[in-house]
């Protein structure tokens, strides 16, 4: 239906224009377009200048046939040719020859802070991605298309859940632990969220990450910016864009987990080998094993009870653009839905769905006119509507209680139809109620953005002087609801009663369908700039000024409370200026500067000037380079310095200091009254001198391209010192007076991040075929350089030299052979009693005993540090291909939790399939020395305990994290022209894509991207996605 | 013009059908399993049952061939009596052993007529198990307060039983927090209300207490007023139905008469104090506090007078007071088990941890008659949130004898499940108990499952 729709929209919209009245003023013109080598282009654009709407294109044979008045303009345009104008004289055949346009990287355009610049021109650090690349990626967010696709930026999806399956990202690494690490997202000019943007709106995705291209951000750039544009119309006949896609999602790996049999055998070694009393008697067993008493001895899957094979997901997008010479346009909409992979109920599905599935609708509609000669007024409205819909009792309680609950302890629904469960408000359920009879909730997520641009050309001044005015408006608000219902839960006990029948005790009343009203967020957004152009060459010497002022605001909007603070915007203001010169486009030198403030810090902390540096040498204008190797394109070297800062710490107002009543306070009463009176204290203290991080960023960089941009490539080296870091006073003793928690904040952390990143092309043509091989990749290693950590007694324990944020934990010595050597081994008897087959770590302060103080820092971060990715595509005439690898390593996770440790949460908890077979067995209850082994990969078992030896953080439990992926396959067929053109289309292509379709990894129990410590949440998912595209 | 619509909504369909097509997933049911079914034409056979001897509600095992998956068409006998057929795979049948099933005799029937006789017999061994006297509960947790016969009666919650000395046929309980007193009477197996709490203008009923004539039955009242009234009685010559006052005292919790000299000991819990009340005199003394402040206490003698154990549930102690037969009074009592933080940990004296200990019983044990020990009898008592029936030796050794079985499934002590004493029983807050002595019984006020529990050899 939903195709339906779109179709139907591409067909009205394209009747309309083809609809237009003609007059009998006009004279017929008729004619064949071809290209240098006489062959006819088909479907050519053919529109008259300057009139809306009025436009032909030609046919199979390359003809044409359009009714125009004398005197009016034609454009003849086709894609990948130079566009034509001829002046309609007295003439009726215009025959036009096309010549093929020339791409050549000389002629690329990159978006910067201060407008675009060619690429030729650049001396900052930017990566301009490849937005239909991107968008090959049919996930709803194109976050999750960043990751080995965009040089510089590192990401790290988290969840598969629809609604929630968005990426985390940084650009070039994390380099604070103090403040926030993520990058300042631009959209359109101002801070926006890159989460719900429609992918097909974007018209350029570029990522800044040197300080010369940032500083103009001051305080706010030092974590890189990524700028998105978004598509404005051309001055052509309308041009119509459909695209459908159909996608079927799939979980990649959900953790197998041990049948009930095999639980329950394992559930009595764990007690049995440490001495307790098992669970389960021998007949007990039986029961399970034959599935003889399903409603007490169960065995269940809980993962094939609740989860679909599969599920769908659908895009769809329409946009139109075109126009005149003096007013353009551009509008979209698009819709995206996701669906969940949660069976349900078919009877309650009739009435609601209790399914995780997200939907959105996006629309944009940019406008741009021509006041005057020199006035361009632009216009953008777009708007986001998401809505998101889980079971009552949400995902998290769902994937808790999947990981959770064993196959024995309780049937999907007793044979009398009650259903098993645990208490309302428990955390852990019955996953099939859990995912099925509890109602649902829903939230919802509105964004209007609107954008108003004037661009005034003051060359009648002085030439190259042009001034811009922005303002944006924006209002964004998310609000919830949820409609829980509880069925009657109930739970047997463990035996039957004396006439064999079930003993049921109810858990919890049925509660009908209730709506709780959910508490929402919002805010408004104001911005302001203003910026000031001045471009102008004198012979050979090209020099540029920017200036630039801004102002913006945020305010919370929903659920202000009595909290002043709540409805103070958060206000940043800026001045910022670039100042660019170059020789002959062969040495260039930039200056750009950011006087930016924020008004979260005290007066005299609130502006900073932020200043950067760059130089660039293009060696391929040599005269010398430029004679002898012709094939030199370009060549060029980057240098550049500055400094930015990161003013987003968190914490609001760090300067003012709070002051709470109700704290412990005096008993006035005599004996046997209560009349106590509280105090007042500080519950924050103040940190008056508190201000932003500050960075100094190095980038070097070299851009090569050569035969004629047959083959290009781009690398960076870079180093940032991030000092001034925002964290808590934690040496403070306790003398002070202050909890620990309470502590004042302050500047005082380092942070050394150094790394490289760097991108290639290689384009081909053999016979017919059209070749592309292109790969890129970041890594970025950071050092703590200082840190306020307090005295330790070990220098390996300080955080200082270390990774931000690197796994710590002991050094694991495989498992213990027998009481020999846990006897001839230090004492560790720090979490209780030690056993063979329990983990044995190494001593590191050489004490005797293993304690706090034998933690070292073992393994990298959770976060990837190295991300990469390499891909191919190949054209032979209708049909493309593409193909994409994408990596990611240096990064490492604990398994950890009541997955990796079975039963240490009593019998919540399943076990892994993994464990079944690697374990170390005693032999007293396998009866075999061989299962005895010291290199098993899950020690002994152990019944609850949570915190006991083997739960400890340690190298044992280390896994590697890093994984390459075929993270895209694409197949394409365009339908030949001569016969879509029958039917008036343009361009009409049919489109396979598989996303994620394999995974290497060394570790195999779940997807590694995820980073889960116990393959708990909503797993990452793989698609298989058939769509089509329609130009029309 | 048309032509190119029409051919264009073609296409259009065209392509919607194909992106249709692949988005159908074909999802079947799984065809119905038939393997396992009966099979009329072939003759039903046992080969073998497992375990060879075992006693009630034994999981049994009978394995064979064709005895069909469907359990509504499978009955067993055991000696005779229909065992519970829980399941079957077709060549195995689960089923649970009935009571007394001595006969040991297996046979299986299928449908109608289909039926096999196992080879050998099952041997049957009795033991001691807890099992339901009355009371019901629905699974919803309703109750209904009703007097009748024990198979239709319902309760609020037992909490101290007694059993009548002249009549040990006879068992008076306390029902609820102390809203009524009724009768369990095992000649007829019916429940009767005799007294409620407002017919003796009492507050709560706390405990009841037959004097050595056992025509005289005392009841202890707990009124949070100065001088409430603290014990009452009834007389067997009024049917044990005028109540008539005896003491006053502010929040008393028990009554308790010196088995051999017949004096009456009750207290007060707000400060802990002990007194002692003369029939001969009919005067009150103030003997000594428990703890200081806050002390619920009740009192047990040992039959034979020597001393007195009390069970302080809201302190977590049994305390011990020796008797001074010169006095005809009780010495100071001490700490005998407990240590004052709740819990449930078996253990000698202060390393024992005691829950909520509540009425307690004495029981003689043959085994010390044997070995010729001085004191023959253990404590028995009711320990309310270790939800078990525990025993106290006169060693003060403390043990767990029944209930807090059912390990797995779900972590809570408590529950309502019959069985064995420690491996399958569980009780929710046992307040009561009393022992028949000449049966070998235990009755059990079983307070949270509103039911009288009996633990007793199943012969």
């Amino acid at each position: 239906m939903k195709y339906l729709l779109v179709l139907c929209v591409l067909f009205s919209s394209f009747a309309t224009s083809n609809g237009f009245a003609q007059n009998n003023k006009t004279i017929e013109i008729t004619g064949v377009v071809t290209d240098d080598k006489n062959e006819p282009l088909v479907g050519a654009n053919v529109v008259v200048k300057d009139i809306p709407g009025l436009g032909a294109i030609t046919d199979m044979n390359g003809r044409y046939k359009i009714k125009v008045e004398p005197y009016n303009k034609l454009l003849f345009s086709y894609i990948g040719f130079k566009t034509e104008e001829v002046v309609v004289q007295k003439e009726t055949v215009i025959n036009v020859v096309l010549t093929e346009a020339e791409a050549s990287v000389l002629d690329e355009v990159v978006i910067t802070g201060t407008g675009a610049q060619k690429k030729i021109n650049l001396t900052g650090a930017v990566t301009a991605a490849d937005v239909e690349v991107l968008k090959s990626n049919p996930s709803a967010s194109i976050t999750n298309a960043l990751a080995g696709n965009v040089a510089g930026v590192m990401a790290w999806q988290r969840s598969g859940q629809p609604g929630q399956n968005t990426s985390e990202f940084w650009i070039r690494g994390i380099s604070t632990f103090g403040a926030s690490t993520s990058a300042l997202v631009l959209v359109d000019g101002f801070e926006r969220s890159l989460y719900d943007i429609n992918i097909e709106d974007v018209e350029s995705f570029q990522v800044l990450k040197d300080a010369s291209e940032t500083a103009i951000y001051g305080s706010r750039g030092a974590n890189g910016v990524v700028l998105v544009t978004t598509k404005h119309g051309k001055s052509t006949k309308i041009n119509i864009n459909g695209k459908v896609e159909t996608i079927y999602n799939q979980l990649i790996k959900v953790p197998e987990y041990a049948n009930g049999y095999e639980y329950a055998t394992m559930l009595n070694e764990a007690r049995i080998t440490r001495n307790q009393p098992p669970v389960y008697e021998e007949d007990e067993l039986l029961a399970i094993k034959y599935g003889l008493d399903p409603d007490l001895y169960p065995s269940v899957d809980w993962a094939d009870v609740i989860l679909r094979d599969g599920a769908m997901g659908y895009r769809a997008n329409v946009n139109l653009d075109g126009g005149g010479a003096r007013a353009r346009y551009f509008v979209s909409v698009s819709y995206v839905e996701d669906q969940g992979m949660y069976k349900t109920d078919d009877e309650l599905a009739k009435i609601y769905n209790t399914n995780a599935n997200a939907r959105r609708y996006n629309y944009r509609m940019n406008g741009d006119m021509d006041l005057t000669q020199t006035t361009l007024l632009r216009i953008g409205i777009s708007g986001m509507l998401k809505k998101v819909n889980d079971s009552g009792k949400g995902t998290s309680v769902i994937w808790n209680s999947l990981t959770g609950q064993n196959p024995v302890q309780m049937p999907v629904v007793y044979s009398n139809g009650y259903y098993p469960g645990f208490n309302v408000s428990d955390i852990r359920d019955n996953p099939w109620v859990a995912a099925t009879q509890t109602g649902y909730r829903q939230s919802w997520t509105n964004e209007v953005q609107t954008n108003v641009t004037l661009e005034q050309n003051f060359d009648f001044i002085t030439k190259g002087l042009k001034f811009i005015g922005r303002l944006g408006y924006d209002t964004n608000n998310n609000n919830s609801i949820q409609k829980i219902r509880q069925p009657e839960r109930w739970t047997a006990e463990r035996f039957r009663d004396d006439n064999g029948e079930i003993v049921f005790r109810r858990v919890n009343a049925e509660q009908l369908l209730t709506q709780i009203p959910g508490t929402g967020t919002g805010d408004r957004r104001e911005f302001l700039e203003a910026e000031l152009h001045y471009n102008r060459g004198f012979g050979d010497h090209h020099t540029g000024v920017t200036l630039k002022y801004n102002q913006d605001s945020k305010v919370q909007t929903y659920n202000l409370g009595t909290d002043l603070k709540n409805s103070v915007p958060y206000r940043h203001q800026g001045f910022a200026g670039r100042f660019t010169y170059d020789w002959k486009r062969r040495y260039y030198a930039n200056f750009n500067f950011g006087y930016t403030g924020s008004e979260n810090f005290a007066k005299g902390n609130q502006f900073g000037f932020f200043p950067a540096v760059s130089f660039a040498w293009n060696i391929s204008e040599e005269p010398l380079i430029k004679k002898r190797w012709e094939w030199m394109e370009m060549l060029k070297l980057r240098y550049s310095w500055g400094r930015v800062g990161n003013d987003n710490v968190g914490t609001r107002f760090p300067y003012l200091y709070t002051i709470s009543e109700g704290m412990s306070g005096y008993q006035w009463a005599d004996f046997d009254f209560s009349r106590t009176y509280g105090g007042m204290s500080y519950s924050a203290v103040a940190s008056t001198g508190i201000t932003w991080e500050i960075a100094t960023k190095h980038d070097a960089g070299i851009d090569v391209s050569i035969f004629g941009d047959k083959f290009s490539i781009t690398a960076d080296y870079f180093n940032e010192k991030r000092e001034g870091i925002f964290m808590s006073r934690t040496s403070l003793p306790w003398i002070v007076g202050l909890n620990p928690g309470d502590n004042p904040k302050a500047n005082v952390g380092s942070v050394l991040s150094q790394g490289a990143d760097g991108n290639f092309a290689f384009k081909q043509k053999i016979g017919n075929v059209n070749i592309t091989l292109r790969g890129n990749a970041t890594f970025s290693k950071n050092e703590i350089l200082e840190r306020d950590e307090g005295f330790k007694n070990f220098p390996y324990q300080y955080d200082k030299g270390l990774r931000v944020n690197q796994r710590k934990g002991y050094i694991a010595l495989g498992l213990f052979k027998d009481w020999e050597d846990i006897r001839n081994s230090p004492d560790q008897t720090s979490w209780g009693k030690v056993w063979p087959g329990d983990i044995k770590y190494k001593d590191v302060n050489g004490n005797g005993v293993i304690g706090a103080e034998d933690v070292v820092a073992i393994g990298a971060t959770a976060q990837p540090n190295l991300i990469y990715g390499a891909g191919a595509s190949a054209q032979w005439k209708g049909v493309d291909f593409n193909i994409h690898f994408q990596g990611a390593g240096k990064s490492h996770f604990f398994l950890a939790g009541g997955i990796a440790h079975p039963f240490s949460r009593g019998q919540w908890g399943n076990v892994l399939k993994d464990v079944v077979a690697n374990r170390w067995i005693s032999q007293d209850i396998s009866g075999d020395p061989a299962t005895e082994n010291p290199n098993a990969t899950y020690p002994r078992l152990e019944y609850e305990n949570v915190s006991g030896n083997n739960r400890q953080s340690s190298t044992f439990w280390l896994r590697d994290a890093s994984y390459l992926r075929l993270k895209t396959l694409e197949m394409g067929y365009s339908l030949p022209k001569n016969f879509i053109n029958k039917f008036n289309v343009n361009k009409m292509r049919l489109f396979f894509i598989g996303t994620n379709v394999l995974t290497f990894s060394e570790f195999k129990l779940w997807d590694p991207e995820a980073g889960s410590t116990d393959g708990g949440g909503y797993p990452l998912t793989k698609s298989y996605t058939v769509g089509l595209t329609i130009n029309l | 013009m048309r032509k190119q619509r029409r051919m264009k909504h073609q296409l259009s369909a065209w392509v919607l059908s194909g992106l249709f097509m692949l988005c159908m997933s074909a999802c079947k049911d799984n065809a119905e399993d038939t393997t396992g079914a009966f099979d009329p034409s072939q003759p039903v056979e046992i080969t073998e049952f497992s375990p060879k001897n075992g006693s009630f509600k034994t999981r049994l095992y009978i394995y064979g061939k064709n005895f069909g998956n469907d359990v509504s068409q499978i009955s067993v006998t055991i000696g005779g009596l229909p065992a519970k057929v829980v399941g079957s795979d077709g060549e195995i049948i689960y089923c649970l052993v009935p009571k007394r099933a001595v006969g040991g005799t297996i046979e299986v029937t299928i449908g109608e007529s289909a039926n096999a006789t196992a080879p050998g017999k099952f041997q049957y061994e009795s033991k001691t198990i807890v099992s339901t006297v009355a009371g019901y509960i629905s699974p919803t947790g309703t109750k209904e307060v009703k007097d009748g016969a024990f198979a239709d009666c319902g309760f609020e919650g037992p909490r101290n039983l007694v059993v009548d000395p002249k009549n040990k046929k006879h068992i008076y309980m306390i029902d609820g927090m102390g809203l009524s007193i009724r009768l369990l009477d095992f000649e007829t197996n019916t429940v009767t209300t005799v007294l409620t709490r407002g017919q003796g203008g009492w507050d709560n009923i706390r405990q009841l207490t037959f004097t050595r004539s056992a025509d005289t039955l005392l009841i202890a009242n707990e009124r949070n007023v100065a001088n409430g009234l603290a014990v009452s009685y009834v007389t067997r010559q009024n049917g044990f139905k005028r109540p008539q006052n005896l003491v006053w005292m502010q929040r008393n919790n028990t009554c308790t008469i010196h088995p051999i000299n017949g004096e009456l000991y009750y207290n007060c819990r707000d400060n802990g104090n002990l007194f002692r009340y003369d029939f001969g005199t009919n005067t009150s003394e103030t003997l000594y506090p428990i703890q200081t402040r806050d002390c619920q206490f009740f009192i047990f003698f040992h039959p034979s007078g020597d001393y007195a154990y009390f069970t302080v549930p809201n302190k977590k102690y049994i305390y011990k007071a020796e008797y001074d037969w010169d006095n005809k009074t009780l010495k100071v009592a001490n700490t005998f088990a407990g240590n004052g933080s709740e819990g449930w940990q078996d253990g000698q004296g202060t390393n024992a941890r005691l829950g909520n200990p509540m009425q307690g019983c004495f029981v003689k044990n043959e085994t010390y008659v044997k070995e010729g020990k001085s004191d023959i009898y253990d404590f028995y008592f009711a320990d309310q949130n270790s939800h078990c029936i525990r025993y106290l030796t006169p060693e003060g050794f403390v043990f767990t004898f029944a209930g807090r079985g059912s390990t797995g499934v779900n972590s809570n002590p408590y529950g309502y499940i019959d069985g064995d004493l420690l491996k399958e029983a569980r009780f929710n807050q046992p307040v009561g108990i009393t022992y028949d002595e000449e049966n070998k019984t235990f009755y059990i006020g079983d307070a949270n499952n509103s039911r009288i529990r009996m633990i007793e050899m199943d012969e």
